[in-house]
């Protein structure tokens, strides 16, 4: 059985109060929640994990529809695209030591990283890591073409202006550490180079 | 937890609220005082955790939850 509770609107407490009401009232397979406050997506969504639900969220317009299933009844695929994984990159070179070393390997990396294809959603470059979204890079094939599979390349913009290269950004969009830190805290799992 | 007392530290915020919907009033009370959203920040945690990480005085808190979840 499917439900839909509406819960735009509504402060927390009230869409996870709705939420689990709902499927306290049993025999539900399938929920759908729509609130508009991240606060109320992601206790909504803790409150489904806990209670042995996958979940799924759709941003449309600035509501987010949480779908919400009865673990075991996701397909594998779909609960392999779930997967949301951010990558955070501090550097330009890969590794402490040789830097020509540390360039080959960097490159290599994103380019390996086209095999995690669909579950890869945000790259953030920080630090010197910001030479490898501007003009001159190696890499901004390898990103040009992950940005143009949907991956977010993000460079952080206090970093871009420390190096002068805030007008050489070649690939993706500049932001900022509260994005970062929220994209980094709520990704499924995160890599850090 | 005294006799007569239906809730305890050892209860998450949002099986507080949720089985007993007067002791919503109660913890916006302390929201305004701590200037913290209990009831966004903490529904998963326990009593007895949030009172550890925010300086609000456990046994008047639990005496005000108590008195609100037995008003029915």
């Amino acid at each position: 059985m499917s439900r839909i509770v509406d819960a735009r609107g509504l402060n927390c407490p009230e869409p996870v109060i709705m939420t689990k009401r709902a499927m306290d009232e049993g025999q539900v397979d399938r929920l759908v929640t729509i609130v508009d406050q991240t606060a109320a997506l992601e206790n909504v969504t803790k409150l489904a994990k806990s209670q042995g639900f996958e979940v799924e969220v759709e941003n449309k317009e600035g509501d987010y529809y949480i779908t919400m299933i009865r673990s075991g009844q996701m397909t594998a695929e779909a609960a392999d695209m779930q997967e949301d994984v951010a990558v955070l990159i501090t550097s330009r070179y890969l590794g402490q030591g040789n830097e020509e070393l540390g360039g080959i390997l960097m490159r290599s990396f994103l380019y390996t990283l086209n095999e995690l294809s669909g579950r890869v959603k945000n790259i953030i470059f920080m630090n010197s890591g910001v030479f490898l979204t501007t003009e001159g890079s190696e890499v901004l094939e390898i990103l040009q073409g992950l940005s143009r599979e949907g991956v977010k390349v993000l460079s952080c913009g206090t970093c871009l202006d420390f190096y002068g290269l805030k007008d050489k950004l070649a690939v993706g969009e500049i932001t900022n550490m509260y994005t970062a830190t929220e994209i980094l805290s709520r990704a499924s799992r995160s890599i850090t180079l | 937890m005294s006799s007569g007392s239906v809730i305890s530290g050892k209860d998450q915020l949002l099986d507080i609220v949720y089985n007993y919907p007067r002791t919503e009033a109660v913890f916006r009370r302390y929201e305004e005082q701590t200037q913290v959203c209990l009831l966004c920040d903490y529904l998963f945690c326990t009593l007895e955790e949030v009172t550890r990480i925010i300086p609000l005085d456990h046994e008047e808190l639990l005496i005000e939850l108590n008195r609100a979840a037995q008003m029915g």
